[in-house]
């Protein structure tokens, strides 16, 4: 699932970065993904067998532009559910660590079988 | 619960058939949901606590100030508008080092395992649905033996 937001987010042309992967001191690019797998649990279970994977995202943008911190991550959610994700709110602020860049963030869900 | 991001979502409708025999006994449900909503809160405010122990956190929390473990809300109280029923969970965001970004992380910091754990695993969901039921069902025991 991992490879497929991969692939999603890349579309946008900005680079797609695992969330926390920044070395202290590392510089960011002016905009840029991140994403991170918070859960993955078993959807259900048949005859003592898993039946599909409920897996949990969260994807952010980063930009140096706050109003393109705000569009992206809005064309991100657009792109998402029109594959079949799901993100169930318009997004959150999310700290940057750097005072030259604004941060929004997304969950996106996926229920794969 | 609140639904807002790192907040805790518990679908109350699978309490439904609980509530309702409890409504037939006569119970004060708004009283029931209350006690068990604020108890569950009070426990997810100590995992919160225990979380962010210096340990937990990045560079094992040599910049830590305690800001963050002061802005847990350790006793927090539900809120009713009509039949709905919200609690405040986790950190305080108007206080100063509220730890939101220990749950999201930053490009330069990985999540805390510990508080993702917490705000971000169905299985903790689970656990809170199984303490909520088995709460309702002793306060049913409760009236039976009551009205018996």
């Amino acid at each position: 699932m991992e490879d497929e937001l991969i692939e999603l987010l890349s579309t946008f042309s900005y680079p797609v970065y695992r969330q926390g992967s920044f070395a202290e001191g590392d510089k960011y690019p002016d905009s840029f993904f991140t994403f991170w797998n918070v859960d993955s649990p078993d959807h259900e279970h048949y005859d003592n067998a898993e039946y599909g994977t409920d897996w949990t995202f969260n994807v952010n943008f980063y930009s140096t532009d706050p109003e393109k911190t705000y569009n992206l991550i809005t064309l991100a959610r657009v792109l998402l559910k029109q594959h079949k994700w799901i993100v169930p709110s318009q997004g959150y602020d999310v700290y940057s660590d750097e005072p030259t860049h604004t941060g929004r963030g997304i969950q996106a869900l996926y229920l794969q079988v | 619960m609140a639904a807002r991001k790192n907040s805790i979502n518990i679908d109350f409708s699978v309490f439904s058939d609980l509530a309702d025999e409890l409504d037939k006994m006569g119970a004060d449900l708004q009283k029931i949901f209350t006690d068990v909503m604020e108890q569950e809160g009070e426990t997810v405010a100590e995992d919160t606590k225990d979380a962010v122990k210096a340990a937990n956190l990045p560079a094992k929390g040599i910049y830590s100030t305690g800001d963050t473990e002061d802005s847990i809300i350790m006793q927090p109280k539900v809120e009713w508008s009509g039949s709905i029923g919200e609690i405040g969970l986790g950190f305080d965001k108007t206080k100063p080092g509220a730890g939101g970004f220990l749950i999201t992380g930053t490009p330069k910091m990985q999540p805390v395992y510990e508080l993702e754990q917490i705000y971000g695993r169905k299985s903790y969901e689970r656990k809170m649905t199984r303490d909520i039921m088995d709460h309702l069902n002793a306060e049913i025991s409760d009236h039976m033996q009551r009205y018996k």
